[in-house]
């Protein structure tokens, strides 16, 4: 199995039409994995890349059965189409643009909590499930994508869109492969930050060990570690913590202080997840080696 | 986005929070007219971002407009590291009866907006925050909740505060949060909310931040001539400019750069912001300094990616040059062609150190190999294997 997208997921693009949607299609389709509509308001009736659009997402969904939106528009938009979504009974939308305002973020959020939707994004690259659906194009073109993110064991999330390729890639080289790699995005309200998406990893039957890709900045990781700590996530963890030589900017008037109480540095987040029993990797090279010390492996054994 | 105070008076004024009478001068003779103006004592306050403005001396006093005049002239051109005062905030002094604290934010964590408010404002507040948490009030506000004036009163008996001042403090407090809505605020603080010997409810100071995302639908950020550029945190170097003048000319790809460590060893352009952070880290776990941060990608030109090289080659000092990039999507053949442009026209002395990876990345390989490129890796090489090299070749002396 794998989490979020697989080889039964059905996929309309909402923004088929711009430029960036038309390349989504394409690497979509040169993974084999094409999406099954289209919408675009006012461009019902065209194809784009052999896939049929329509004006609104409720036409896609009776006449496709789609499943899984995923949102192409430019960042002013995201709201409406990710509640158009919702509206026509999709419970599984991820967005890819950046610049979301974040109060948009909040209310496409807190909404889709609420209807019990499943969210990805905004400002995320994509989602590969190695061997079976690819959303977007991470990876790039078709020959690199399968050295790329080879099939395996490892659930792999990263907050860092371009890392999440380089971490595949890591953990591909180091002879693992993974189940599903997925962008969370950069944001600071994402539809699945960590506490999110390690219980989809732990409750997926195939997924053995999970690898965080984490960054300085915000309360995600420490809040993932409470998480852990209560019992709820009990497969081995291994993170990279990026940040630890970047200065962190001034702290801009007192709110702050009392909603962060110290947490969001390099320091805090590795206390936490260490005390929650989570390896860091200091390295890169450091990942492999310890996923494998998880899954019981020799270091310098393939597969898994 | 982070404004400085009295651009967020401005916009509280036009929310219907009350803020004092006053003007902003760049010079201490404009101090002097605009005290003149208001007649009466005034306070003279620096216009700069940093925080602990008031304890460090960045807000003066004034009974008369000559002593405006000469606080204008002492704060003027005052360096409050790492900002500059450039302006300042002549105001008139408030009879001040009590001094609260309020802000809206964006709890961004539990998806939903939060009002902090306590009784106790002024410069000690985080300290009432730590001692005293009992006498601070949480609100919670969903992202959809209707916020009606009655809920500002209700917080505002919550405060501990009686008689007129609930009506008026609840009055505040209903508009912050139409306010902070309106305008896309992460932060809206006001520390103090004065309530003045005469029953006033006045914002004697503003801090805002705001989401610039939001800028296709906050028509003002266009009038105070507010961009979407980037945040620093203190005054752009040469060489700060001149990246973002590389990133400005052509609007593919993006050049991030930052000056780091005058003293630095190596000089770095990095591909990916994630992974460009990563690196950093992993110079530093192999003793060395990056002088520099700079995060070309995004697809950019070629000529984009040899000016930043160029521009990264110049830093005065470095004993080393990397260009590594994370696994990415981008047609890496076209970084190469920027890269090796640099490396034909610039001669540079110093170990010249590459690897590329990802999207057709063994053509790139090929390419730099061909044009004579003396440290080129193939994508398999991890990175902390190129440091290593890094630094033996710094040791060695070699290029």
């Amino acid at each position: 199995m794998s989490i979020l997208v697989d080889e039964n997921t059905r996929t309309v693009i909402q923004g088929a039409t711009g430029q960036g949607g038309r390349r989504f299609i394409q690497r979509m389709i040169d993974f084999g994995s094409p999406p099954v509509a289209g919408v675009t308001p006012g461009k019902g009736g065209e194809v784009v890349e052999g896939v049929p659009v329509f004006d609104t997402v409720k036409e896609a969904v009776e006449a496709t059965g789609c499943n899984f939106s995923s949102i192409n528009v430019p960042p002013a938009l995201v709201k409406d189409a990710a509640f158009e979504a919702f509206d026509a009974g999709i419970r599984n939308i991820f967005m890819y643009a950046e610049r979301v305002p974040l109060h948009d973020a909040m209310e496409i959020m807190s909404y889709g909590d609420e209807i019990g939707a499943t969210m990805v994004g905004p400002n995320s690259p994509g989602i590969v499930s190695p061997g079976k659906y690819r959303l977007g194009g991470l990876g790039g073109d078709k020959e690199y994508v399968a050295e790329i993110f080879r099939q395996g064991p490892v659930g792999l999330c990263s907050r860092s869109g371009g890392m999440t390729s380089t971490l595949g890639y890591t953990i591909s080289q180091g002879g693992l492969g993974m189940t599903t790699a997925v962008g969370l995005g950069g944001d600071a309200i994402i539809g699945s930050p960590f506490t999110k998406i390690l219980p989809m990893f732990e409750d997926d039957p195939e997924t053995r060990a999970i690898c965080m890709f984490c960054e300085i900045g915000g309360t995600m990781e420490e809040e993932a570690a409470e998480l852990i700590k209560s019992g709820r996530i009990t497969k081995p963890i291994v993170a990279f913590i990026a940040g630890r030589q970047t200065l962190p900017g001034f702290r801009f008037g007192h709110a702050g202080a009392l909603v962060e109480k110290g947490r969001g540095t390099y320091e805090s987040k590795v206390e936490a997840l260490t005390s929650a029993g989570v390896a860091i990797a200091k390295n890169l090279q450091d990942i492999p080696v310890l996923l494998k010390r998880a899954l019981g492996m020799d270091e310098n054994e393939e597969g898994a | 986005m982070k404004l400085v105070e009295h651009l967020g008076k401005r916009l509280l004024a036009r929310g219907g929070i009350p803020v004092p009478r006053g003007e902003v001068a760049t010079t201490a003779e404009d101090a002097r007219r605009i005290a003149e103006e208001l007649g009466g004592p005034v306070v003279v306050k620096a216009q700069i971002l940093a925080p602990g403005r008031g304890k460090r001396g960045g807000i003066l006093l004034a009974d008369t407009p000559e002593k405006a005049q000469e606080a204008a002239a002492s704060l003027l051109g005052r360096s409050f590291e790492p900002e500059t005062c450039r302006e300042v905030l002549v105001e008139e002094r408030l009879d001040i009866d009590r001094e609260l604290y309020a802000s809206f934010m964006v709890d961004a964590p539990k998806r939903r907006l939060s009002l902090i408010l306590t009784r106790h404002g002024g410069g000690d507040v985080e300290e009432v925050f730590r001692e005293r948490p009992d006498e601070v009030v949480v609100a919670p506000i969903g992202a959809f909740e209707r916020f009606y004036p009655f809920k500002g009163r209700e917080l505002a008996l919550q405060m501990g505060l009686s008689g007129k001042a609930v009506v008026k403090v609840g009055d505040a407090i209903t508009k912050l949060v139409a306010f902070g809505r309106a305008n896309d605020c992460r932060l809206a603080e006001i520390n103090p909310l004065v309530i003045t010997k005469d029953e006033k409810v006045i914002a004697a100071d503003a801090v805002m931040n705001v989401d610039e995302d939001a800028h296709f639908r906050l028509k003002w950020m266009k009038e105070f001539g507010l961009s979407m550029e980037e945040e620093r945190p203190r005054q752009p170097t040469e060489r700060e400019l001149e990246a973002a003048e590389i990133d400005r000319v052509d609007y593919r790809g993006s050049v991030h750069y930052q000056d780091l460590d005058e003293n630095g060893d190596v000089g770095t352009v990095t591909v990916g912001s994630g992974f460009s952070i990563t690196m950093l880290d992993v110079l530093g776990n192999f003793g060395l300094k990056p002088a520099n941060f700079c995060d070309c990608s995004g697809s950019p030109p070629a000529d984009k990616v040899y000016k930043s090289c160029k521009l990264v080659l110049g830093i005065p000092g470095i004993k080393a040059f990397l260009f590594v990039s994370g696994v990415m999507t981008q047609d890496l053949t076209v970084t190469a062609e920027g890269i090796i442009k640099a490396w034909k026209e610039l001669k540079p002395t110093i170990p010249f150190l590459v690897k590329l990876a990802g999207n057709r990345d063994r053509e790139a390989y090929q390419m730099m190999v061909e044009a004579g490129l003396p440290h080129v890796y193939p994508r398999e090489t991890p990175v902390e294997t190129i440091v290593e090299d890094c630094v033996r070749l710094i040791e060695e002396g070699g290029r």
